[in-house]
């Protein structure tokens, strides 16, 4: 699996950054650095927790959805289960992915109201994650190489020295599939975790800037930030994930990631 | 009036000097004219106006579409490599362009099939356009047999459609051009007809523009004639027509400053102000010419502004009256053209007064004598016109009754067409028939969907609440009834995903191609879909939260009338067949086409009675009777009324441009009843009735009737536009003001002497000395 910002699909956002080599150290480095230096940061071998979902529309009513996942990464490959737990009309639903060497993911999907466990091609996706402001597209792992990057300036972001870091799609195609034609991200320079990214359209208009706060450090290595917020400046609604009781490098049965355990799930 | 003659015969190098620099102000500022032909944008933020670009902005979508129509040649169909292939570049180069949301069309879409698995949901078209002819007929079938590509692949399999959507935010207008370009290469053997409201509208715009290359310099040339016609000499011809030219630069260069756009309403101001400011200049003239035995200049100059001035100036005031009475109206392209009108006949009066004169003192050499080639408008010239118009007073006067009689009954035969009268708001209309976006879009009507797209938005009252069946189920019953009305072509809705997803999770049996029974399923069949293909799928059809959906229409016809049928019966099905605590509303882009059509309907009204009031107001005054207001008005209310009964009768529908025409004719029109009235009155003072009569109809007849030939000479101008309305516009306006002028010269005296009008023997009056 490469070696990528993860905001992974099925909201189980593992925005896993280590500690950082150069404590708080700033050196002169090229926006690409940065960004690489992001990337790096170590991930845990697997977690588990309950996720929110809140989605706050304009006029500031919220719905929420709640989900339980279960991950697991072995050789650099990640497998996942995830349970809906609310809305009532999706209860019982549950979902595993597995991450393949070669070629797209194995993906299941088990329906109470038909029993039965399917199988998903996971199709090319630019569409919003289940009525979130979070596309599909913000959830995959982003390939450094298709973007090119720019260190704008260096400036205090909530009390942090962060580093301002442009990105802009290195082609036509990646502009098109994402629907972005920029992003500007706030990494501090003591960690390199992100810590704001705003999001432009295709049309050059700010879109959407996401949040993310309440970093946490598990086993003094891996900050995970617990709440993300993601606001679409030109609609006026919210969505924001929130990790409850997060726990990392546990111990999860394999058993877990087959589709046979999908259907016990109910 | 002759304090200003003083003025301008004093001081005439200041007045030339300011109009010189202000024209090249105004000037200056053409190059920041736009077009704007989007007849919806003149659509004030009314409720309704305003619910649309709510839903705009929740679904992303009106349903506008830029609709590429492939169509094979005779005895073929779509389906063989070398069309396949042709949709698919003109699809994906389209797609690949910034500023195209979504494309549609047969080698891109997806369709949902059911496995042994669950479902999937794959191209329909894979990367390989099929070889082989199993294949071929393998791909032809997926597309035949599945309901979503009805409208999108003709039945017959002849034509296909790439249905290209643009985002609200982008340069519609340019990047329908680019599409157009796009497929234009690909033209050959199959036949390419490009269509949708933005492409109407931006071919509309280039059809205006080019236009008016050659109707500006056609009207100068008429306005050439007519003046060489009137005056024979080199300054009377240069003189009004430098004037009508500052007045049109100073109304086109003062809407740039302001920012308005020439729109399909302010495209005629060049012509129009040209047309009617011309006649000011003839009158001053005119005048001049027949002083033009005094001694000095600015004697002469100043003779002639106290003269004829008043009568200019009344003539002026009720035309900018007539033009200002638009600005009652809630389209913001009438308001707009009727206060810039009024300023550009403001403009070209300030001219007609000031700078005529100006120029006159200002220009070195004397007019060349016009002794010998009397004006037509001297009272002692005894020419055929004036013979036959003084042979028509002493007619009048001894057949008045029976002129009243037949002037009644052709009103009454055009006023019986005036419930005939229709309103159309579509541009799409205005092309002339052979024109090739109208026949694209009856094209694109006959093989695909249909062009013109309504929404119907369906509002729960909790979030979610779309996912009951119950709702789908009415909006399920609502579609079908949809389909069956007259007109419609397709009609979409999440209702077919649902229905696909159901069928295809039953072994594709068609029975089951229905809306489930549970919440349950129809949730879990969302979320399957939603991780099994894109969910930007939904976005056009629910909103994000589930609580509000969009149903889509599409109707063949752009025709009001039948937009607003399908409307009301959509409302009487939701009547009685929706759950109570659901709200249904009707919009769409289609929808805006008869709100403008009510716009209209209210402008009409209140335009036509604040005209009429106003210039009631002014002649009453002038006269000082309000029975001489009155009666003003009696040529014009009949050249009205004709002029709506031949649009009923010869099925001229009421538009944005001839519901105009009223206010206008108002206007201009009255200044011959005004200037008949008060010469009758002043020629009444030392004769008899019919002396007086023979007179007013020999002398200021033919000055009607000079003045009438020249505003319908402009306006005929309009006639050889290649828009229809325009056409309408021209000739219509044309009528109205002969009609007008003839009235004033029939009609008027015979009521005027058979109501024994005491005006007739009134001795004071503003504008006793015009003629």
């Amino acid at each position: 699996m490469r070696k990528s910002l993860k905001i992974l699909i099925a909201g189980v956002v593992v925005g896993v950054f280590s500690l950082s080599f150069f404590a708080g150290a700033s050196f002169s480095l090229t926006g690409r650095e940065i960004m690489e230096k992001m990337d790096a940061n170590p991930e845990p071998e697997g977690s588990e927790g309950k996720l929110v979902m809140r989605l706050i529309s304009k006029t500031g009513s919220v719905r929420e959805r709640t989900l339980q996942s279960y991950s697991k990464i072995k050789n650099d490959l990640e497998k996942r289960y995830v349970k809906f737990i609310k809305p009532a009309d999706v209860a019982g639903t549950s979902f595993l992915t597995l991450e393949q060497p070669e070629g797209s993911d194995l993906q299941y999907l088990y329906l109470p109201v038909l029993h039965k466990v399917m199988r998903i091609e996971a199709g090319k996706k630019k569409g919003s994650f289940m009525g979130s402001d979070f596309s599909y597209k913000d959830m995959e792992s982003i390939n450094i190489d298709e973007w090119k990057y720019k260190l704008l300036k260096e400036e205090k972001y909530e009390g942090m020295l962060c580093y301002v870091v442009e990105s802009t799609p290195a082609t036509e195609k990646v502009k098109k599939e994402t629907g972005y034609s920029k992003k500007i991200s706030w990494i501090d320079s003591k960690n390199f975790l992100v810590h704001k990214v705003e999001f432009y359209d295709e049309l050059g208009n700010l879109l959407k800037i996401l949040t993310l706060k309440e970093y946490k450090l598990f086993s003094g290595k891996y900050w995970i930030a617990q709440k993300m917020v993601m606001k679409n400046v030109q609609t006026g609604h919210t969505t924001e994930l929130i990790f409850e009781g997060m726990k990392v490098n546990v111990k999860i049965p394999s058993l877990y990631f087959t589709p046979r355990y999908l259907m016990r799930g109910e | 009036m002759y304090k200003l003659a003083r003025i301008v015969s004093r001081y005439p190098h200041v007045i030339v000097a300011c109009i010189v620099i202000l024209t090249i102000f105004f000037a200056f500022q053409f190059r920041y004219i736009k077009m704007e032909t989007d007849v919806t944008k003149q659509i004030p933020p009314i409720p309704e106006k305003k619910y649309l670009d709510k839903i705009k902005d929740i679904f992303g979508t009106t349903g506008e579409y830029v609709i590429i129509g492939i169509v094979a040649p005779p005895g073929k169909d779509i389906f063989n490599q070398a069309t396949l292939k042709k949709i698919r570049t003109i699809s994906r180069e389209a797609d690949s362009l910034t500023g195209v949301d979504d494309v549609i069309s047969p080698t891109e879409m997806d369709y949902i099939k059911g496995t042994e698995w669950g479902i999937e949901v794959n191209p329909v078209l894979g990367d390989r356009i099929p070889q082989s002819y199993q294949e071929m007929q393998q791909y032809k079938k997926r597309i035949m047999d599945n309901k979503i590509f009805e409208g999108i692949v003709s039945k017959d399999g002849r034509a296909a459609s790439i249905m290209v959507s643009l985002n609200e935010k982008a340069d519609k207008a340019a990047l329908a051009k680019k599409i157009e370009k796009i497929a234009r290469e690909e033209e050959g053997p199959e036949k390419i007809y490009i269509g949708g409201k933005t492409v109407v509208d931006s071919s509309l715009g280039e059809l205006m523009m080019r236009d008016l290359t050659y109707l500006i310099p056609l009207i100068l040339l008429v306005i050439v004639i007519i003046l060489y016609l009137n005056f024979r000499t080199f300054m009377g011809v240069l003189l009004p027509l430098t004037t009508v030219a500052i007045s049109t630069v100073w109304a086109i260069g003062g809407m740039s400053l302001l920012k308005i756009p020439l729109s399909i309403v302010t495209f005629i101001l060049p012509i129009l102000l040209m047309a009617v400011g011309t006649a000011y200049g003839i009158h001053i003239l005119n005048r001049y010419y027949e002083l033009s035995d005094r001694k000095s200049k600015a004697k002469m100059v100043e003779a002639t502004l106290t003269k004829v001035g008043n009568a200019v100036l009344v003539a002026g005031l009720t035309t900018i009256a007539g033009f200002s009475s638009l600005a009652v109206s809630e389209m913001k392209g009438l308001r707009t053209f009727g206060l810039l009108s009024a300023f550009g006949i403001g403009a070209a009066l300030c001219f007609s007064l000031l700078f005529i004169p100006s120029l006159i003192m200002f220009l070195p050499a004397r007019l060349p004598d016009k002794k010998k080639k009397k004006s037509h408008l001297s009272p002692d010239d005894i020419g055929y016109l004036s013979s036959f118009l003084g042979k028509l007073g002493e007619g009048i006067y001894r057949k008045k009754i029976a002129v009243l009689f037949i002037a009644g009954a052709i009103t009454l035969f055009f006023v019986a067409g005036i419930p005939l009268l229709s309103t159309e708001s579509n541009p799409l209309l205005f092309f002339p028939s052979n024109n090739p976006y109208r026949v694209a879009e009856d094209v694109l009507n006959r093989y695909f969907m249909g062009t013109t797209p309504l929404q119907v938005i369906i509002k729960t009252p909790h979030p979610d609440g779309i996912k009951e069946p119950r709702v789908l189920k009415a909006m399920d019953g609502l579609e079908n009834y949809v389909k069956s009305l007259p007109y419609v072509g397709g009609v979409t809705s999440i209702n077919n995903f649902v229905k696909s997803i159901n069928k295809a999770l039953h072994q594709d049996k068609e029975n089951f191609y229905v809306i489930p029974n549970t919440r349950q399923e129809v949730a879990q069949y969302l979320l399957l879909y939603s991780m099994s293909a894109d969910p930007k799928d939904f976005e056009k059809f629910v909103n994000n939260d589930f609580q509000m959906a969009n149903i889509m229409i599409f109707l063949k016809s752009g025709h009001t009338a039948k937009i607003k049928k399908v409307i009301s019966d959509i409302n009487s099905y939701v009547k009685k067949n929706f759950p109570s605590e659901v709200e249904v509303k009707v919009t769409g882009e289609g929808f805006l086409f008869p709100i403008i059509n009510t716009l209209l309907v209210n402008t009409f009204i209140r335009s036509i009675i604040l005209s009429l009031v106003l210039v009631f107001v002014i002649s009453a005054v002038i006269f000082r009777s309000l029975k001489a207001g009155l009666f003003s008005l009696i040529p014009i209310s009949i050249a009205i009324l004709i002029n709506f009964g031949v649009m009923g009768w010869f099925k001229i529908p009421l538009n944005i441009g001839t519901v105009a025409i009223a206010a206008i004719a108002v206007g201009i029109g009255i200044d011959y009843a005004v200037h008949f009235v008060s010469r009758l009155q002043a020629e009444s003072a030392n004769q008899s009735v019919l002396q007086a009569l023979v007179t007013t109809t020999r002398t200021t007849g033919k000055a009607i009737f000079y003045n009438a030939v020249t505003v319908s000479a402009g306006f005929l101008v309009l006639m050889a536009s290649s828009i229809k309305w325009y056409q309408f516009m021209g000739g219509l306006m044309s009528l109205v003001m002969v009609i007008s002028a003839t009235g004033a010269l029939t009609i008027l005296p015979a009521t005027m002497i058979i109501t024994r009008s005491r005006l007739m023997e009134r001795k004071d009056s503003y504008v006793r000395d015009k003629y």
